[in-house]
Parts: structure tokens; sequence; C-alpha cells
């Protein structure tokens, strides 16, 4: 599987999965990025990126049971493997690299 | 909509539900999505249930828009189309969709014209059952408002039905304690409104008893209510207004709770705001608190309106007795005013909607009729393809396509069908019954509360849904297998005589119902024609009419200020080039006037036994204004004014009946009551009045029934501080309406000027209910005409493009082009004749349920009817020609060529 960047969305998605820890299943993640980007993001594009993550081997489900107020369907918690975390690693290198020397302009106003 | 917005509400919307777990039902984890989604709709339905609604509805529409496209993107063959394969059920729908589109987009005509018939079907029977339910069905805003009765007086021997109700005897009808809980009376004075904001403005006000909310069960937005007195007025002046004359006077200022208004010249106090949308009675913007005792009226007087609330369980029946029981011994104990006057009560929704609820259920019938073509028309066009698709099914069904597989995909052309004809007959009524409310010139009681209603759309659509399935799966469902292999065999050749049968009697069932609508309009067109034909004894055009209403502070009982100001008025306004009449009177024609009791002087009869006339006042202009010409005897002038002999002019129904056979001029008449109505000044009791002229007739109580005697005062002999205007001249009618407010200006520029109208918008006004229907029912039948015309035409295309070969055969043997075209027409107009036969009697029948609306005319108009077969035959023959003519002109050669 050749290796792909992360978009933006999944880098922030997979993120967001950190900071969450154990917690971590998909309304808590919307609520998660729109309390830290200030922004609400689309269930939509979020529950598709889940699943693109997965695919590429960049995150774990696990299923739980839980409560009535789901009508019997099991919570779906995810987990960002070793593989994401060098995912992520790897996309902050590149971005570091790329903002060095450019604070200046950027910071400036 | 009707959304539910309960508490009780713990389930998310289902549509939501099922399509985000369609959306994402090949997802591995599409089941802890729909948790999710659940768990979310759980918490924040904790806030609000609308609100939770809203939210699982937003993320829905998010989730299956991502979700969808990768769903149907899935499988890339359609399986050879045919064969059953081992995909799961929701696998088989998905192809059948696209393919059902692919197939559909590659038959425009019969798409858009199937589409067409369903979305126009469902969308007007929706938007007659929207505007049936917002003005007739739809609850009044007042608490169990199916208590609420109105009162009316009646008096059978005067054939009166439907008259105002005497104040004294208000206050005995609401004694009856034991069917009414309450009830509360009103009058309307026309008021001018001042205060420090500006111009004076006239609103519609009442005056009414204190209770009329209480009795309604309404309570003020902003404010408080009357403070209810027993006996039902008192000394304060308030007022209560309107929320919206709140916003535009007021500038929804809360602060106008205890502002002092000036209401005809008198201080009041604003004590209350009503909620948004309440205007009750008619479009009341003031609520003045009773200032005098019922009780202490006359029982001679009917000039108030009324409202009671019956006590829970009492029947109609019941209140009806009571009152008749009451009426009768208030007759015998006041015989001069109340003998052979009766009363009854009519429920409060009926009473609002009037004529347009019969409107609306002969509006919903027409549109039902309309359903049903639109239905037919769809089943005769599913048909004609079913059997021109014949070997495509039988080709599928060889290389193993079973039956159950036809079936769902035949089902599923059917399903998209209804549903985008559904989508467009949404748009149709949404579009239809917002147009209609905005553009008509004609006034529907609460159409402010209009929505589209939505449960009549679906009931619409399940039908078109029903018929689009049921005639979809003809072909899948009776073709047996022998039968595909003769269509395999002999290819179009011959095929489908069962049928054409079926199609035949679905053409000739669309005819008749084209011809019940049609002569339903027919009938429709004819009497309101009739109606605004009738001549109601002036000239209406190019004229106006302008509401005037003095100020009582500054006219009050001075009446010759208040006959200075009119005169003056006019003869401001004469000299104006643009201006070439000008006259008043206090009621505009077709109004009825005071029907009070007079004698013949010289001849004096007992109370009880006086004829009774319709007394108006008019001025020296009125009558040639108007262009009313006098059989006998002359007009006012300017000198019958108060120093001269009292004068009245009678109109000619009166003359015939008072005085047949004699000259009426000179004849002296005196009124048998005094004080007529707060408005006027005083008739003085026993004086006499000289009948100076005869006026012809003008229509005095409806277009059609025919004037009333009537009699007219001079109005510089007997003042009246309210009046109508009425102004000829050559400007249009804002113009002159314009002429008219620069003078009152000019005079006293505390008058503010009231309702202004085109006459001819006086006379037309009484026509509007018919004139509704009439205009929806022509709407409906020339969609009707059309869906019958293309259904033989699509009939007739059929049969020929079916019957190439013989054609083709017949005229190689020597046949005329002309005589292929008679046969096709012989067949189409044939079709057309037999279904008029049958319209015919549909037609009598709709015809006599529309009765209440015709005027002058039979449900067996043979005009109209004749005129219907006409058109109706005239349409199907030319439906025949374009087919026909294509069977004349086919090619021999090329015709015994197909296949």
């Amino acid at each position: 599987m050749a290796r792909t960047a992360l978009g933006e969305f999944e880098h922030l998605v997979l993120l967001a999965i950190l900071r969450l820890g154990d917690a971590a299943y998909a309304p808590a993640i919307l609520e998660e990025l729109e309390t830290r980007t200030g922004r609400p993001a689309s269930p939509g594009s979020m529950y598709v990126t889940l699943d693109r993550l997965e695919g590429k081997g960049l995150l774990r489900s696990r299923l739980a049971d839980s409560g009535d107020e789901r009508g019997g369907r099991p919570r779906r918690y995810v987990r960002v493997t070793a593989l994401g975390v060098r995912e992520l690693r790897a996309s902050r290198a590149a971005l570091t690299k790329l903002w060095r020397g450019l604070e200046g302009i950027l910071e400036r106003s | 909509m009707n959304a539910p917005d309960r508490a009780t509400v713990t389930e998310p919307p289902r549509v939501a539900e099922w399509l985000v777990q369609t959306a994402v039902e090949r997802s591995s984890y599409g089941d802890a999505l729909v948790g999710d989604l659940r768990e979310g709709f759980a918490r924040t339905l904790a806030a609000s249930p609308t609100h939770a609604r809203r939210w699982y509805w937003k993320r829905a529409i998010s989730i299956s828009i991502r979700y969808l496209p990768s769903r149907l993107r899935t499988p890339r063959s359609h399986a050879a189309n045919t064969a059953f394969t081992g995909d799961s059920g929701m696998t088989i729908f998905w192809n059948d969709l696209r393919f059902a589109l692919r197939t559909l987009r590659r038959t425009p005509s019969f798409t858009i014209a199937a589409i067409l018939a369903l979305g126009l079907g469902t969308g007007s029977a929706a938007g007659v059952y929207s505007l049936l339910r917002g003005v007739v069905l739809r609850p009044l805003p007042y608490s169990s408002p199916e208590q609420l009765v109105m009162l009316w007086e009646t008096n059978h021997a005067k054939a009166l039905e439907h008259e105002p109700i005497s104040p004294v005897n208000f206050s005995d009808y609401r004694a009856l304690t034991n069917v009414f809980s309450d009830a509360a009376a009103w009058w309307r004075p026309q008021i001018n409104l001042t205060d420090d904001a500006g111009q004076p403005v006239r609103v519609n006000a009442i005056e009414t008893t204190e209770n009329l909310f209480t009795v309604l069960g309404v309570h003020p937005y902003i404010g408080t209510d009357f403070v209810v007195h027993p006996r039902l007025f008192g000394p304060e002046h308030q007022a209560i207004i309107s929320h919206r004359l709140w916003e535009s006077r007021f500038a929804g200022d809360r602060k106008v709770i205890g502002k002092v208004v000036h209401l005809n010249g008198f201080n009041y106090t604003v004590i209350g705001v009503m909620p948004a949308g309440f205007s009750y009675p008619g479009d009341t913007e003031l609520w003045q608190q009773l200032q005098w005792d019922l009780s202490q009226h006359s029982r001679f007087a009917h000039f108030m309106e009324s409202v009671a609330r019956v006590k829970p369980g009492v029947t109609d029946e019941r209140v009806q007795r009571e009152l008749a029981t009451i009426a009768t011994r208030l007759g015998v104990e006041n015989k001069a005013s109340n003998g052979g006057w009766g009363a009854r009560a009519i429920s409060l929704d009926r009473e609002v909607a009037g004529l347009f609820r019969p409107a609306l259920f002969a509006l919903l019938g027409a549109s039902g009729l309309l359903l049903l073509i639109a239905c037919i028309n769809v089943a005769n066009l599913l048909l004609a393809r079913a059997v021109a698709r014949r070997r495509e099914v039988a080709l599928r069904a060889a290389i193993g396509a079973s039956r159950p597989r036809l079936i769902r995909l035949f089902l599923t052309e059917s399903l998209v069908l209804a549903v985008i004809g559904a989508g467009l007959g949404l748009i149709i009524a949404v579009v239809s019954v917002r147009g209609l409310l905005a553009w008509t010139p004609i006034r529907i009681p609460r159409a402010e509360g209009v929505g589209v209603d939505f449960s009549m759309l679906v009931f619409a659509t399940l039908v078109a849904a029903i018929t689009a399935i049921t005639f979809g799966l003809v072909p899948a469902v009776f073709m047996s297998r022998a039968e595909l292999q003769d269509a395999l065999k002999d290819g179009a050749k011959g095929a489908g005589t069962r049928g054409r049968s079926l199609r035949n009697g679905l053409v000739v069932a669309e005819v008749a119902l084209a011809v019940i609508l049609l002569s339903s309009a027919g009938l429709l067109i004819r009497s309101v024609e009739k109606l605004l034909n009738v001549n109601a004894g002036l000239d209406p055009t190019s004229s106006i009419t302008v509401d005037l209403q003095l100020p009582d502070a500054a006219y009050r009982n001075d009446w010759v200020r208040v006959g200075q100001f009119y005169t003056s008025l006019a003869d401001a306004l004469r000299p104006n080039p643009e201006i070439t009449g000008v006259g008043a009177a206090n009621f505009l024609p077709l109004e009825t006037g005071w029907r009070l009791a007079y004698e013949v002087s010289d001849h004096p009869v007992a109370a009880a036994e006086a004829p009774q006339a319709q007394f108006h006042i008019a001025d020296e202009g009125y009558f040639p204004t108007l262009r009313v010409p006098f059989v006998a005897g002359r007009n006012f002038t300017a000198h019958d004014n108060i120093q001269s002999v009292p004068v009245i002019v009678i109109n000619e129904t009166m003359a015939r009946q008072i005085f047949p056979g004699q000259t009426a001029v000179g004849k002296r008449i005196s009124a048998k009551v005094q004080g007529i109505g707060p408005l006027s000044r005083r008739l003085v009791k026993g004086t006499d009045y000289e009948v100076i002229g005869v006026a012809k007739d003008i229509k005095n109580s409806s277009l059609r029934s025919v004037a009333e005697p009537a009699i007219y005062f001079a109005e510089r002999q007997f003042a009246s501080i309210k009046m109508h205007l009425v102004v000829r001249g050559r400007g249009d009618p804002a113009r002159l309406a314009t002429l008219v407010r620069q003078e009152v200006q000019h005079i006293d520029p505390a008058v503010a000027l009231g309702d202004i109208k085109p006459m001819d918008r006086v006379v037309s006004e009484s026509v509007d209910p018919p004139r509704f229907v009439m205009l929806l029912m022509i709407v409906f039948a020339g969609l009707a005409l059309t869906l019958a015309a293309v259904g033989i035409y699509g009939i007739l295309t059929f049969a020929v493009s079916h019957r190439r070969r013989e054609i083709g055969i017949r005229l190689a043997l020597g046949a005329q082009p002309a005589a292929m075209l008679r046969m096709i027409l012989r067949e189409g107009v044939g079709l057309a004749l037999i279904g008029c036969a049958i319209g015919v009697v549909g037609a009598f029948v709709a015809g006599r349920s529309l009765s209440g609306f015709l005027f002058e005319i039979d449900a067996w108009d043979p005009v109209t009817l004749g005129g219907v077969l006409v058109v109706v035959i005239v349409v199907a023959t030319m439906a025949c020609l374009v087919p026909g003519r294509r069977a004349a002109g086919e090619d021999p050669a090329s015709a015994l060529h197909v296949e």
C-alpha cells in the first residue's frame, strides 16, 4: 500500500482521537473538534473519514455495548494505531520543515 | 406542517432514521453510527422535541449525502439486466433504481407525460384540500370553538333569515342560562382614530359588551381584558387594539398600554393588545368597551351581532328550541316590536367560512375527479408502454429473469414515477395555494392562516402510487410464459388485444370525467356571467365610492354642521373638470337600508300591521351620479332643506306595491319609529313626508333578488354622520380618490377617509364566492380536457404504430389514404362519444350539487351541455388527427418491412 500524506481533516480527526484517549467515539470526536477548532465539523465527513482512516490502517475500532438510549446499538470506540501515530509524526515533521523561515511573514500581522 | 410537538416524543423521526440506515447499510459500522444518532437525539430531546427533531434531520442529511454516492456506485453492471444473482435485496433495489432512471430517461415523452399528470392530479387535490382545511375545517383559534354559535333574528313573513339582533332581545337570549354559558354582543360604529402620532385613520372598530373575549376564550397579548360589569357596560373609556394596528400605528411599542387615543374625538385609554392574527369579528382592529345599557335600548332596532357559548353537552336542536320558545314569548309580550320575529343559532365556524364552505367542498370534489383523470392517464400510458415492452420482457425472461425479479424491476420504475410526480405535486400545491392567496381579488375568509396541508398530499400521492404500481406491474404479472414466447416469435405484430380494450375503457372514463368537469365549469361561467350582467339598477362604470364618517365629538347632534360638511364637500368637488358627478348616500347599492315600519298618512294602521320599507338617506347628486332614472316626479334639489317641506323619493317597487294604479307623487308617508341609529339625525315621529319622485329600483339586498321597497330621505333634511360618497369621473379611480382626499383635508383635516373602491367592485364583490369556484373549476376543467386529449392521442398513436403492417397491406392493396384517416378518426371519436354519453349523466349530478352557486340556470342546461360536447368532440378529433395523418401517409413498402 502506497503511503499517502494525511489530509488536513484526517490530521485533525487523528489528533482529536489521541486527545480523547479511551473515550474516543464519534460524537465525542465531533465535540472535541468543535471546541478545539472553534467551528463545527460535518458529521457526514467525520464518519466517512473514520472509515477511510481505518481502511488505511491508521486507526482501529472496537465495538462496546451501551445503554438503552442507543436502541441496543453498540458504540464504536476508536484508537490510533502505531502506524497512525507514525503518520502524524511524519505529517508534523513535513509541516514544520515547511514552516521554517516563514514565521516572520505569516505572524507579522 | 402538522409535526406533533409533544413532550411524549422519544423516537427519532422515522423517515430520517430510515434514510440514514439505508445510506450506511453497507458500511461496517453503520449500526454504531445509527446508535450515535439515537444517543444524540435522546440528549437533545431534553431541551426541546422540536429542536431534537431538527438536530436529527440535519445529521441524517449530512450523513446520507456523504454515504449515498458510494452506495449507488457499488455495482457496475446490472447482471445482464436480467438474471437473478445472489445479491442481497438492497443491492437489487439500487440496481433497479439506476436501471429505472435510465429507462425513463430513454423515453422522455412518456416520462414527462406521466409525471405531469401525476403532479397536476396530486398537486391540485392537495392544494384544494389545503384551502378547505385552512378556511373551513381548521378549528377557530378560540377555546373549545365547537361550542360557539352566532345568534341571528329571523322573520319568515318578511323573508329575513339572517338579521342582526336587537340589544334588548339579546339580553333575553343571554338569560337562557340552561343552554348558554355566556353571550356577547357588539355593533360596528365606523370610527376615526387620531392620536398625537399623525394623520387620522379610519379603523374597523366594534363597540362590544365587556365579555366578548371571555366568551371566545382569548386573552390580550399584552395588557388586560375589559373588566366585566354585571350589565356588560361601563363608564370607563377603554379600548383594546389588534396586533396589526399595534404594529402599524404604534410600531409595536409596549408603552402603548395606558396611552390615550382619540376615537371619534373622545379620549380612550388603550388597555390591551390582542394576539397576532386575532381580528374577530371580521377584520376588527379595535374593540371599544360598550358605553350604554343594552336593556335600555329598543326592541325595534336590529343592529347588533352576537356570539354565544353553548354549554357542553347541549345539542344544537335544544338550542334552537329554546331560542324559538323565548322568541314566541317575546312576540306575545311585545307584539309591536317582536311579533313574527324568531331567533336562530349558527355555529361560528360555518358563519366565518360562509359560502366558501360549500364552494371548497365542491372544488374538493372537482379536484378529486381531476386526480382520477390523472391516474387513468398514467394507467393508460403505462399500459401502452407495457405492450410496447413485451419483447423486452420476453427477452429478459428467456435469459433467466424470474417473474419476481421482473415484477421488482417494473415496480421500481412505477415507484420512481410516483415519487417524482408527487414531488412535482408538492411544488404545484405550494405555488398554486400561495399564488392564489396572493393574487386573487377575491376576499377569502381566514386566508392568512392557510398553509399547504401535507396529509392530503400524502393521500393523493398514495392514490397515484397505487395506480402507477398496479398498472406498472401489468406487463410482468399478466404475461404468462406462453404469451412471452409468442411475443418473442412475432415481435410487435398484433399483440395486446386484451390490453387495448382495457385502455379503451380508460379513455372512455377519462372523457366522461372531463365532460363532468367541463359542464360544471360551463354552468358556473354562465351563472357568474348572468349575475354580473344583472342590472343592479345603476351604472357602476368609471365611478368610485369613498366611505366617510364625521368624528362624534365635533359633529354629534350638530346636524347643521353635519349637513354643511357634506354639502360643501360636494360643492367643492363638482366644478372639477375631471369629475362629472358627485353624490352621497348612507347605504351603497346592494346594502340593505334600515328596515322600518311606516304608514301612509290618512291611512293609520296598528304598529304590528304597518308595512315595512328600507330607509335610506341620499342627496340630490346620488341618483344622477349613479345614472338612476326617475319614473315619475322629480329628484331632490338643494332647496329641499331644513326650512322647506319634508320630502322623500321612493323606489319603483314601493310605488307599485303601495300605490298600485295611482300616482305616488304627492302622497304623504310617516315613519312609525323615531330614533334611527346613533349615526343619523332623529326622525320626528308623526312628521309627514311628501313623495316628490319615484326612482327606478336599485338592488338593495342582493343581486339575485328583486329590490325591496325603499324610501330615500333628503340628506339636507335628515343628515347622517356616516355617508358613502359616490364620485363619477374621467380619471382612474386612484386619481378620483386623491381629489376627494384633498377636499376632505381642506374642509376638515380631522376627518379620515374610509374604504375607497371602484363602484363596479361594489357590485362584483357579491359575486365573489361563485366566481371563486368558477375560476378554479375552469382551471380543473382545462386540465381535465388536456389530459383526456393526451389519453386519446396516446391510444391512437399507439394503435397506429401497432397496426403499421395492417395499414401497409391495406394501402398496398389499393386502399385510399383518406380511408385510413377515417378509420383512425372513427376509432378515436367513437371512444369520445361513448365517454360523452356517460359524462352527460355525471354532469347532471354534478350540476345538481352545484345548485347553490347557480343563478337562473338549471343543472340540466342544454346550451352549456351542448357547448361542452362540441368542445370535447372537437378536441378529440384534433387528438386523432396527428396519428390519423401518420396512418394515411404510411409508406406501404417500409410498413411491410416492420419486423
